[in-house]
């Protein structure tokens, strides 16, 4: 219960450090035109976190882990869709 | 690890598993309207979105993050039998919820006073509508979780720990949902 605990506040700490770094990069554009790219990599990599992490989609049958990641590339690729092309 | 053990240690039920995956091609979907309809006009989107406040979407998220880390706890508190600490904890995920509904509404107030509302243009209209529904799913969430805090620990009516796992997987998904709504709404593309 307590390696839990502590396993979900560094989940929970690795996803605020994210968060303000990809909202940094995207207001400055630190990466120029990769910035959005970026961006986009980060929100797809703070799901996966919390799919795995929070939701435990690991325990039990893989079917909803490999519904929920196909899910989470197609949304994913239309956000890279978005910063590549718009 | 045998398909029934793992059937056995999943958290939630098989049903809220279901909904949330529909939820969520619902979703996919109109991330997918979003790209082709900024497609059509990515200058008219790119000069739209930096009228956004991108600090209070950013600090909204963080929000949500950690009301699903308090979530994690609730969800841990209702699986050692910590009646207490569940609705502590269940509390600190409303409360959470609370400030990112304020925030949401600050940042209407504030577009609205500039005369930017859902009919503004195409842009607008597909926030109002993406943030909206979200802001839709949180409440319904909160709704849910004020219920269930009300009979945690509730002997006269003694709950599932899986009614519990279940509305914290329905918050988390309502987390995932944002992580996706605020980049792309409010960072990406931006010039």
């Amino acid at each position: 219960m307590r390696l839990e605990s502590l396993s979900a506040r560094n989940v929970w700490l690795a996803l605020m450090l994210l968060t303000a770094l990809s909202t940094v990069v995207a207001e400055t554009r630190t990466l120029g035109g990769a910035s959005g790219l970026m961006v986009v990599g980060v929100a797809a990599l703070k799901a996966r976190m919390i799919i795995i992490d929070y939701m435990e989609a690991r325990r039990g049958p893989g079917i909803w882990l490999h519904l929920y990641d196909a899910w989470l590339a197609a949304v994913t690729v239309i956000g890279l869709l978005i910063a590549t092309l718009c | 690890m045998s398909g029934k053990r793992a059937a056995e240690t999943r958290a939630g039920t098989e049903g809220i598993w279901t909904f949330i995956l529909i939820d969520m091609i619902v979703f996919g979907m109109i991330f997918a309207v979003y790209l082709s309809e900024r497609i059509k006009d990515p200058v008219l989107f790119a000069a739209s979105q930096i009228r956004l406040n991108a600090v209070l979407g950013s600090v909204n998220t963080l929000i949500l993050l950690t009301s699903s880390w308090a979530m994690v706890g609730a969800v841990g508190a209702a699986r050692a039998a910590d009646a207490a600490l569940c609705r502590r904890r269940l509390l600190q995920v409303n409360g959470l919820a609370a400030a990112f509904v304020l925030m949401k509404v600050l940042e209407y107030h504030e577009k609205y006073q500039v005369g930017i509302g859902p009919l503004h243009n195409s842009f607008f209209s597909l926030y109002y509508f993406m943030t909206g529904l979200h802001l839709m799913h949180l409440v319904g969430a909160m709704i849910f979780i004020s219920a269930i805090r009300k009979d945690v620990g509730n002997p006269a009516r003694p709950m599932a720990v899986s009614s519990i796992e279940n509305v914290g997987l329905f918050w988390h998904f309502v987390d995932i949902l944002w992580i996706f709504i605020f980049p792309y709404l409010y960072l990406v593309g931006l010039r």
